[in-house]
């Protein structure tokens, strides 16, 4: 297991080598520079030409692109994703802040997934066709088809403008002395990863409902029953136990595409995690954060896809470790 | 003969939708004495099959249901009784095996804990004690390195390991009445003959009576001391094994025995009857084997047969005979 | 605090009217809420950003716009700007100019002290001084404001001096005195670069080398300044937090703490009427939403900036008739901008004529009225330079066809509507402008950077300018400046336009302009020669919508953003 994860691990860095390449073409590419950007049409700059010249050489940005990667993967592999342009920051202290932040959201957003989506979908299964699976599948669909940012207005409206319950921005309250506390970020954390949550939790209901529906006729949970086994046995050790094997394959999936698909959400919360630093580099060309955070968003993908592996691997004894 | 373990009288079990009412156990009766083997033999869709998963109640809903009926097992109605007090008697005092080992065993599971599960739930044993038990069980049915396959997964053991070991969990509380179903069609003929051999030992050391479901009039033959001929869910010859197998009355039973092959031939072992069975949504109006029956006359298809003791102890639906 | 919108400029152009929320800002400095109750102290008010700000706190270091505002309220400049757009005491409360127009001295205002009650001191103005002029600041920190002293003595060419050399122009006359000689007398020296020195706290950045300042722990959290409201706590990405400056030379504010909050311009709304924002710019479109809301009020001021549609006068393909005067009379004739402002910002705008907004204290009143919506006109000004209509639509003079393409930036509607607009007043009178799909504002810039042959694609565009207090025409207007080229190109030496531009503008800051009637006459001059000349067609200046709840009174509403901020205040109870 341990060797078959590592060298899983290894076999990401060709991957991550290809990635990092077509980031950067890509991103130079793209019309437009940092400095450009920010100086360019300033009417107060009074040279602006000249102060482009001036960033763009402290930057690294006259060299030839091939020099320019060598620099940006020498340093990489020293730990230094480099400096912002917009920040003036390290890059490493801008994702220090932002990643922690996206990967709480994008991890409370699958716990609401798995603990809402599983139990509906088997109770769904359970009582097949009658009025609570009717209703709710209906429900679901209806969640599945409305993109999250659309949730995530209603959510604000009702829960932080209308009833006041819970704050619509933010990780935390600025300026009274509970800041920051436990209760305090969860309660900053319901409302986006709520959002976040909600398309995917009708997915993975309509998901958990197939599965333990196919489940439920396999033989062998007739061979539990004919055992004279509870049915809370049956459900949870026999129908669960298998029906649960494509849904954690999808988890791990899906921990690379929560943390992409937090982009808008993150915005409309202002939760300071990558998906707003992603949007504020692009605008603004600040190569390294663009580097960074896809270089990060890529690695989180790869991972993700390692982790759905491993999950299948130790849920399923039929699949094996080669 | 001694009062019998399971009494079967009038069972009915139907299929019922909005379209159709599909009678797939049609009324059937019949006896099962303590230690003996009643092999019940028919086609598919005879309706050997669903009348085994009506004595377990395990028969699929919510479509599938029993609608009529006593099946007095040990002088108790199971149909009778509460879901929770039937789930008792399951894998306790009636046990079951399937068919397909692969499909019937679940995938995920360990060996040990689907054996052991039994024991924990019937006999609250400890999980410790369940898989020290298992192991007991699982060399009990022939594995020489038991200890390891507790700890092995079913898609690790071949068709015939995981037939045996479907048997240790079906006996692993000692039930009076084991019901098979089709316990060696998916088998190798070789493997086949070992299963056999096994469930018979077992039945002599432990006593257990065992239902024998099989189109193979070959395994009844070596294994039954009583035979239920069943077509288009109904009982069409009872009997004891020698009665049926050296006079047999009823011309389906008689067709079927002219089908026998001998042990290594093709397996379309009743090809030689023409026709097919009925569909069970669709019954003919008289004789339901009359359509295929090369003696029917203008009557069979007239009048359904009545099951007559023709003989003592011999039962046939027939009224040619 | 008057800097706040010299940072502002390049950002509002990008996104114009979603950026102006951050500062609300700008209204009749006349609507100054009326109140009779008594005036209460205490209180937090939030403030909003519409995305994250930068983390380098001190001055003139970052370059986001909204740390720039947020630093601004933390530290005063030696002077200020008032209501009316007039240099007021502030730090400094008083200054003289020698004779011969070189020399300013000044006097700092013996109550002002930094936030923990030390005096500010004449050692804090010269550490101001070195980091504007700093090569850490210019060099390595990529500084983008030194030019604000590079006419102070002793500024040698590339504008930076070694860390800690203070420029032969600056000497220090005693603990509250000193003065700042120049290289050449300029009527615009003060107002536009000496005002904007900011003292420093040398008993905390004293110690400190200058190339580590950046990073330090007090540019992440300066905890001492000398503005109204001083840093508390920094949450990145989300929130900062000032609690009042008891010792602010201005006076103690009355509200205790303000906390500007980065909130998304889609909820910014929902929160001013829930009352989790105290205020907030909004769109012009929405005013008439927000003002039923039973809790805010409104303010509307005009801005100290404009819209503009630009022709790229050096065009290869259509730059002989953009480049002729009477084609861009015959446009702005064409448009009917009243009609626009009224669809465009719910009527919350003005039109504007020439280079400086009416609201401006030095804009030339003669230009009133001109330019009205007369499409007839348009048409004889066509006419008359040999545009023919064929098959409906105006030719080049040679009889070629005239298809010029209007580039819009992406992801702002109301520009796309502009365009529209634009698109549809042109067609009226024959001018058979088509408009490209939105680009990217980064491509747009890309290529009037690189369009010094006319060759890029880029032919008619739509920027703003947003402009500073001094109305100093330098860096923008003249022929050599480097803005003027990339965008309008309004710069070719032999039309005697340019040359009296280029005149008028030298004439704007010279000794003679220290007279202000000088000053006025000449800059009317110019705005009159802009008028008639059109180098690019003025559109409009919208105003500034800003909401803000109605316990909030005293708030100072101008066209150069909300001011006096100490002297705001909150009611308790609604």
């Amino acid at each position: 297991m341990v060797s078959y994860v590592i060298r899983r691990l290894l076999g990401l860095i060709p991957t991550l080598f290809i990635i990092t390449v077509i980031v950067f073409s890509l991103m130079h590419l793209m019309p437009g520079n940092a400095f450009q950007a920010l100086v360019g049409l300033n009417p107060h700059i009074k040279d602006a030409a000249k102060v482009i010249a001036q960033r763009m050489a402290n930057s690294g940005l006259n060299l030839s692109w091939p020099q320019q990667y060598v620099n940006w993967i020498v340093n990489l592999l020293h730990g230094n994703l480099g400096t912002s342009f917009e920040f003036q920051q390290p890059v490493t202290t801008l994702i220090g802040t932002a990643l922690p932040n996206t990967v709480t959201l994008a991890l409370t957003a699958e716990l609401i997934i798995l603990i809402i989506g599983i139990p509906i979908g088997v109770f769904q299964a359970n009582r097949v066709n009658k009025g609570f699976d009717i209703s709710t599948s209906l429900f679901a669909v209806l969640l599945y088809s409305v993109p999250g940012f659309i949730f995530a207005l209603f959510l604000i409206f009702i829960f932080s403008f209308t009833l006041n319950w819970l704050p619509s921005m933010g990780t935390v309250t600025a300026a009274v002395p509970w800041s920051g506390d436990l209760g305090d970020r969860i309660q900053h954390l319901i409302l986006p990863a709520t959002a976040l949550a909600l398309p995917s939790v009708a997915y993975y209901t309509r998901l958990m409902r197939a599965n333990t529906l196919q489940v439920f006729f396999q033989d062998y949970v007739r061979t539990a029953r004919a055992k004279g086994l509870r049915s809370g046995r049956v459900l949870f050790r026999h129908v669960l136990r298998n029906a649960i094997i494509p849904i954690t394959t999808q988890f791990g999936f899906d921990i690379g595409g929560l943390v992409g698909g937090a982009v808008i959400l993150e915005q409309i919360f202002t939760w300071p995690g990558m998906g707003e630093l992603t949007i504020n580099a692009n605008l603004n060309r600040d190569y390294p954060v663009i580097l960074a955070t896809t270089l990060i968003f890529a690695v989180m993908v790869l991972l993700g896809n390692l982790i759905a592996d491993i999950l299948l691997a130790s849920m399923d004894p039929r699949v094996r470790y080669n | 003969m001694a009062e019998p373990l399971l009494k079967v009288r009038n069972l009915k079990t139907y299929f019922i939708s909005k379209e159709a009412q599909v009678k797939a156990v049609d009324g059937v009766d019949f006896d099962v004495a303590p230690g003996k083997v009643l092999g019940i033999v028919g086609e598919s869709g005879s309706g050997k099959s669903m009348t085994s998963l009506s004595l377990m109640r395990l028969v699929p809903g919510p479509q599938g249901r029993i609608v009529e009926g006593e099946v007095t097992f040990e002088g108790t109605d199971l149909l009778k009784l509460t879901e929770r007090q039937m789930s008792d008697v399951r894998g306790n005092r009636m046990g079951m095996i399937f068919q397909e080992p692969m499909t019937a065993l679940n995938p995920v599971l360990k060996i040990g804990e689907q054996i052991g599960e039994v024991l924990i739930r019937h006999r609250r044993v400890s999980k410790a004690e369940a898989k020290k038990q298992s192991i007991g069980l699982l060399r009990s049915v022939g594995f020489p390195r038991a200890e390891q396959i507790v700890d092995e997964y079913p898609h690790q053991l071949s068709g015939g390991m995981r037939q045996r070991a479907m048997i240790a969990m079906a006996m692993a509380c000692q039930p009076k009445l084991l019901i098979a179903d089709e316990p060696t069609t998916a088998l190798d003929v070789t493997i086949q003959a070992q299963v056999l051999d096994l469930m018979r030992s077992l039945k002599n050391k432990n006593g257990t009576a065992i239902i024998l479901i099989t189109h193979d009039l070959g395994v009844i033959a070596e294994m039954a001391d009583d035979v239920v001929v069943m077509y288009g869910g109904q009982v069409v010859e009872s009997a004891t094994a020698d009665a049926v197998f050296d006079d047999p009355l009823h011309p389906y039973t008689t067709a079927l025995m002219e089908s026998i092959p001998v042990i290594d031939q093709d397996r379309e072992r009743l090809a030689s009857i023409p026709g097919t069975v009925p569909s069970a949504a669709n019954f003919p109006s008289g004789c339901r084997f009359a359509p295929r029956c090369a003696m029917a006359q203008e009557s069979c298809h007239q009048r359904m047969p009545e099951l007559r003791e023709l003989k003592p102890g011999h039962y046939v639906r027939c009224d040619l005979v | 605090m008057k800097r706040k919108k010299a940072l502002f400029s390049a950002a509002a152009v990008m996104t114009l009217s979603t950026l102006f929320a951050g500062f609300g800002g700008i209204g009749g400095a006349f609507a100054a809420t009326a109140h009779r109750a008594p005036i209460v102290n205490g209180g937090t008010m939030v403030q909003t950003f519409p995305t994250a700000f930068g983390l380098n706190f001190i001055p003139f270091l970052s370059t986001s716009a909204y740390t720039a505002q947020a630093t601004a309220y933390s530290f005063d400049s030696i002077l200020r700007f008032n209501r009316k757009d007039q240099l007021s005491a502030d730090i400094v409360n008083k200054w003289s100019v020698s004779p011969n127009k070189l020399t300013y001295t000044f006097w700092i205002n013996p109550k002002a002290r930094w936030s923990n009650g030390t005096y500010i001191t004449t050692a804090d103005i010269k550490l101001g001084v070195d980091w504007l002029l700093s090569t850490s600041y210019n060099k390595t920190d990529g500084g983008a404001y030194g030019y604000l002293l590079s006419n102070v003595a002793g500024v040698p060419k590339s504008g930076y001096l070694p860390d800690g050399q203070t420029p032969s122009g600056f000497k220090i006359l005693g603990p509250r005195e000193f003065s700042v000689t120049l290289q050449q007398a300029d009527a615009a020296a003060l107002p536009a670069g000496l005002a904007a020195i900011t003292p420093l706290p040398a008993q905390i950045l004293g110690k400190i080398p200058m190339s580590k300042w950046k990073g330090s722990a007090f540019d992440l959290h300066p905890w001492v300044g000398s503005g109204p409201f001083i840093t508390t706590s920094v949450v990145p990405g989300q929130s900062i937090t000032q609690k009042a400056n008891p010792y602010y030379v201005l006076g103690r504010p009355h509200i205790a703490q303000n906390v500007w909050k980065v909130i998304s311009v889609d909820v910014v709304n929902g929160d001013l009427a829930s009352g989790q924002v105290t205020i907030a710019g909004i769109h012009a479109i929405d005013a008439a939403q927000m003002k039923k809301v039973p809790n805010l009020n409104l303010s509307v001021v005009p801005t100290n900036g404009f819209d503009y549609l630009g022709w790229r006068l050096n065009n290869a393909t259509f730059g002989s008739v953009f480049s002729q005067v009477k084609f861009r009379q015959a446009v702005e004739y064409a448009l009917n901008r009243p009609a626009m402002i009224k669809a465009l910002y719910a009527g919350y705008g003005t039109v504007e004529n020439g280079p400086l907004p009416p609201i401006n204290f030095w804009y030339n009143k003669a230009l009133n009225g001109t330019y009205a919506y007369n499409p007839a006109k348009a048409n004889a000004l066509l006419n008359s330079i040999g545009m023919k209509i064929k098959n409906g639509w105006r030719t080049m003079p040679n009889g070629q066809p005239f298809t010029p393409t209007l580039t819009i930036s992406s992801g702002n509607a109301t520009i796309q509507r502009q365009a529209d607009f634009i698109q549809h007043f042109l067609q009226a009178v024959h001018i058979n402008l088509k408009i490209n799909p939105p680009i990217n504002f980064n491509t747009i810039l890309n290529q009037l950077n690189s369009d010094a042959n006319g060759k890029q694609p880029i032919q008619a565009f739509l920027l703003a300018w947003s402009l500073s207090n001094d109305p100093d025409p330098r860096g923008l207007w003249r022929s050599t400046d480097n803005l003027n080229t990339v965008t309008i190109d309004w710069t070719n030496p032999k039309d005697p336009a340019i040359q009296l531009n280029d005149k008028l503008i030298h004439e704007s800051h010279g000794m003679a302009a220290y007279n202000i009637n000088y000053r006025i006459a000449t800059l009317n001059k110019w705005q009159a020669l802009l008028n008639q000349q059109l180098p690019e067609n003025f559109l409009f200046d919208q105003s500034t919508v800003t909401a803000y709840n109605k316990n909030l009174h005293g708030v100072v509403f101008t066209p150069y953003g909300n001011l006096d901020p100490q002297k705001w205040w909150l009611s308790t109870g609604n």
